[in-house]
């Protein structure tokens, strides 16, 4: 069977390749939900975006920067999504993504920082806080359905988590503050 | 540039976070962002926030980027990725295989369209058409001792037709020579091997058009190349195998794969695996040590040894299990004073359901009275099992093992009659009756049954071999059931029966050629779709015989599902033949069947599309080993290889379960279905893409096994 396999996987990637293409999954899906706001939409136009990175994998020149390749295709996918449901969902303007998408590009640098600074950050959270977050953010669950198994009002579930992901937001503010003012 | 509210800007993201924003806020949001370079910032940092809260799970999947480094780099470990990401969340593995199995309905729904697109024919035929097993009587075994009234016979359910019953006289002459007489002595002289092909094809096409019936059209590659692996060396093609086939442009490739086919070792395996059931069943009983039988007959079969001489063997053999491999034939059957040696020998090597007579009078042959199977017995007679002290070799301690020996003193066997008279029956067969055979001859009786077995210039062993090959190989035999040819059942071309049985025994009861005979004719090479035009014809279960105008549709064995099954998830060939895979084979088989002890030593099975065997294929450990990602696996190969687009994945997939490819319209359907299982579950179980596209080909992998067309020789 060997043989077979070869025939199968003629195109295999190169380690350098999976390497790239895996660091570049969050960012990539980071810069896909800034322009669209939701998050099922930017897991769709990942995914659409991985597949047609894994088939034009042999277009991919190396040394050269992958992440704008991959935010090249990603882009390209977005406006596709776009187009497909723009009767029936809330969706931004040009203007707008082109506007975000740069700024995406001018953070992507501290992105590393900004998630380590994150995970500080929700460690000194207090222990309430940290677990309503962290129930918010398992898969499938959202304010609303936080809302009825906490059986709390979902007026109330959306002011602690607006609460807790500005508080967040500030930590990591003052976070990544000081590590550029520090040793 | 403008000022901004923090405050309103970031209760704007809120809403867009938790979907509740209006259009005139998504309209604020974008004003803000648009106008404002410090909003724009802002924005991206707290849309990020979201993101990475989302993506990590807020910080319970923290390692995720490692368990994707490792899942990409080494594809064994994606099947446990989702255990680092979801461990809060991930679903039990009932859960998994219920969602796969809702796909997989689906695929089987779509691949059950292609499936009828090609066989518009006879759906039916889909049902087990071969009878592996020993099945039950016929008739009961009344003990009534009031011969006048004549018991509640039922025939054995062989079709009838009336040009034979007007045929058949009131009294049948007792020479088993004359057992078809419908069908002239052969006087076929075997010349060559293209003489007897062109012979059997002369005799079948006659039959086409006296008929009216137009054959089938020729098998594809794909459907001809996975049915002969399949019986010629039990198993499906690997991908190589079949691709090399596909791309063989000579005009007589076929010749040359069955030639070389029954060259490889594999074929001597399949035939050993087929007789040998045949003959022990396949229940495992202590008694008898069936690997051993298993092994002699694949040797036998490799070495091309004549059929006359290995059922001279298995008749003849003496010897402890282990030591001496046909012995194990008569170790298992010698119970019940050999009644099931008789019955056995009589059905697997002549083909005659003899049990009946045990107590019967046969109802129109009037030659086949109680004493015919007594007089059969008789020859076991002399059998007997010793036990015996031995040492064994690794343990060095004695212990006892049963030995098959003949003995000195024995005497003739004695039975009930209808009328409840003892009767005594001396060994007697084809004429021949053996007064007392201590005295007459050093022979022992088994050997002088095994010599009568092939005395007549066309014994009937010969023809019985003849037909079960030829049921073997095209779903149907000239009789059905194969295994009863007595007289009173009509064969469907009597005259290539005796042709092909003195060809059979001209060529020395040469196995391989009489196999490769059939492989080459015209039958052998239809495909399994019949054409629409023909008359309807009823399946020989319903009374019809055959005209092998298309290829019947055979399910596969249980030996066949597994190293099929194996092939499929990657396995070479080469480890099918490995002791330790046999047994692994064995141990397997035994989840499907248990031993009955009674007069014909039958055996119970669950490998009969039961619920049982669906389960065990949808949920067994060998299909959940073919589905696991490992590199050495087909579908680990097919799900990280990189560069193919989905269409090529399933076309991959096809290949290695059916050894086709996909119809067009089987592959627009499994494409959807394998988007928008992606989607499901890239959206509602938060699976990374990767995982959730390596996850839907598995699902889709998992139908094309369980589907009815994996487990069809077509």
């Amino acid at each position: 069977m060997s043989d077979s396999a070869e025939h199968i996987t003629s195109h295999l990637p190169t380690e350098e390749f999976v390497q790239l293409f895996t660091k570049a999954q969050r960012p990539l899906y980071l810069f896909i939900l800034a322009q669209t706001g939701n998050v099922q939409s930017a897991e769709e136009i990942l995914q659409e975006t991985n597949l047609v990175i894994w088939a034009k994998m042999d277009q991919f020149r190396p040394n050269t920067s992958f992440s704008s390749w991959a935010r090249q295709i990603a882009t390209y996918e977005i406006l596709k999504h776009r187009q497909r449901f723009r009767r029936d969902k809330l969706t931004f303007s040009d203007e707008f993504l082109s506007a975000v998408a740069g700024e995406m590009e001018t953070q992507s640098t501290e992105l590393e920082l900004r998630r380590e600074a994150l995970q500080k950050c929700l460690e000194k959270l207090g222990s309430k806080d940290r677990e309503l977050i962290q129930q918010r953010y398992r898969p499938g669950v959202n304010g609303k359905t936080l809302a009825r198994k906490r059986g709390r009002p979902l007026n109330s579930v959306y002011q602690s988590l607006g609460r807790i992901r500005r508080s967040l937001l500030e930590c990591v503010h003052r976070q990544l503050a000081a590590a550029e003012g520090g040793p | 540039m403008s000022s901004f509210s923090q405050r309103e800007l970031l209760s704007l993201v809120e809403a867009l976070c938790e979907e509740t924003a209006t259009p005139a806020e998504i309209a604020r949001l974008e004003e803000l962002v648009l106008s404002n370079l410090e909003a724009r910032r802002l924005y991206v940092e707290a849309i990020t926030l979201h993101g990475l809260l989302h993506w990590d799970a807020a910080g319970l999947g923290a390692e995720t980027e490692s368990a994707i480094t490792q899942a990409l780099t080494l594809p064994p470990q994606l099947a446990t990725f989702r255990t680092s990401r979801h461990r809060e969340s991930k679903p039990p593995i009932p859960f998994r295989r219920m969602r796969a199995f809702i796909t997989g309905i689906a695929v089987l729904v779509i691949l059950k369209l292609g499936f009828s697109y090609w066989n518009p024919g006879h759906p039916q035929l889909a049902q087990n058409p071969q009878k592996p097993l020993p099945t039950p009587s016929a008739m009961p075994h009344d003990t009534s001792d009031d011969a006048r009234e004549v018991p509640d016979v039922h025939l054995p359910s062989g079709p009838r037709r009336n040009t034979l019953q007007s045929s058949l006289p009131g009294e049948v002459e007792p020479s088993i020579a004359s057992m078809n007489p419908g069908a002239p002595v052969s006087t076929f002289e075997l010349t060559s091997d293209d003489a007897v092909i062109s012979r059997i094809n002369e005799l079948i096409e006659s039959r086409w058009k006296a008929a009216g019936v137009t054959p089938s059209p020729r098998a594809s590659d794909a459907e001809w190349v996975r049915r002969t692996y399949l019986d010629l060396v039990g198993r499906i093609p690997t991908v190589d195998e079949a691709e090399s086939y596909f791309r063989d442009q000579r005009t007589d490739k076929q010749q040359r794969l069955v030639d070389d086919l029954l060259e490889r070792r594999e074929f001597a395996r399949h035939l050993s695996t087929v007789w040998t059931n045949l003959l022990v069943g396949r229940a495992r009983k202590s008694n008898i040590d069936r690997m051993a039988l298993a092994e002699w007959l694949e040797d036998e079969f490799a070495a091309d040894r004549p059929w006359k001489e290995i059922v001279t063997d298995l008749i003849a053999a003496r010897g402890t299990p282990q030591e001496s491999g046909p012995a194990n034939y008569l170790l298992a059957h010698l119970n019940n004073e050999a009644v099931p040696a008789t019955a056995i020998t009589a059905r697997i090597f002549l083909c005659e359901q003899l049990q009946c007579a045990q107590c019967h009078q046969h109802p129109i042959v009037k030659d086949w009275g109680q004493e015919r199977f007594w007089e059969l017995n008789a020859f076991f007679q002399q059998a007997k099992i010793q036990f015996r002290k031995i040492t064994d070799a690794k343990t060095g301690k004695s212990r006892e093992t049963r030995e098959l020996v003949d003995v000195e003193q024995f005497g003739p066997s004695y039975y009930e009659t209808l009328r409840g008279v003892m009767r005594v029956a001396y060994p007697r067969f084809a004429g021949v009756e053996i007064e007392s055979a201590s005295q007459e001859s050093d022979l022992p009786l088994r050997e002088r049954l095994a010599e009568l077995l092939f005395a007549e210039s066309q014994p009937q062993a010969a023809r019985a071999f003849v037909n079960r090959t030829w049921a073997q190989l095209m779903g149907y035999g000239f009789t059905f059931p194969v295994d009863d040819m007595g007289p009173h059942n009509p064969v469907s071309h009597p005259e290539l029966l005796e042709d092909l049985t003195a060809a059979f025994v001209q060529s020395g009861y040469d196995v391989r050629r009489l196999i490769r005979w059939i492989c080459l004719s015209e039958p052998y090479q239809l495909s399994s779709g019949m054409p629409r035009q023909n008359p309807h014809r009823r399946p020989p279960e319903e009374g019809e015989l055959p005209l092998f105008a298309s290829m019947a549709v055979k399910n596969f064995s249980p030996e066949q599902l597994y190293d099929s099954l194996r092939i499929a998830s990657g396995d070479s060939p080469r480890i099918l033949g490995l002791r330790g895979t046999e047994r692994q084979r064995e141990e397997w088989l035994r989840l499907f069947y248990s031993a009955n002890e009674n007069e014909e030593n039958s055996e119970s099975s669950t490998f009969d599309g039961s619920i049982s065997q669906a389960l065990i294929m949808m949920n067994g450990d060998l299909v959940n080993q073919a589905l696991s990602l490992r590199e050495e696996n087909s579908l680990g190969r097919i799900v990280s290889a990189s560069g193919l687009s989905e269409a090529e994945r399933i076309r991959a997939i096809s290949l290695v379960a059916l050894s086709r490819y996909p119809t067009q319209e089987e592959q627009n359907q499994l494409r959807d279905l394998l988007r928008r299982s992606i989607r499901q579950r890239v959206t509602e179980e938060g699976m990374p893409t990767q995982v959730a596209l390596a996850e839907g080909l598995r699902d889709i992998f998992w139908a094309y096994l369980n589907s009815s067309e994996f487990t069809l020789i077509r």
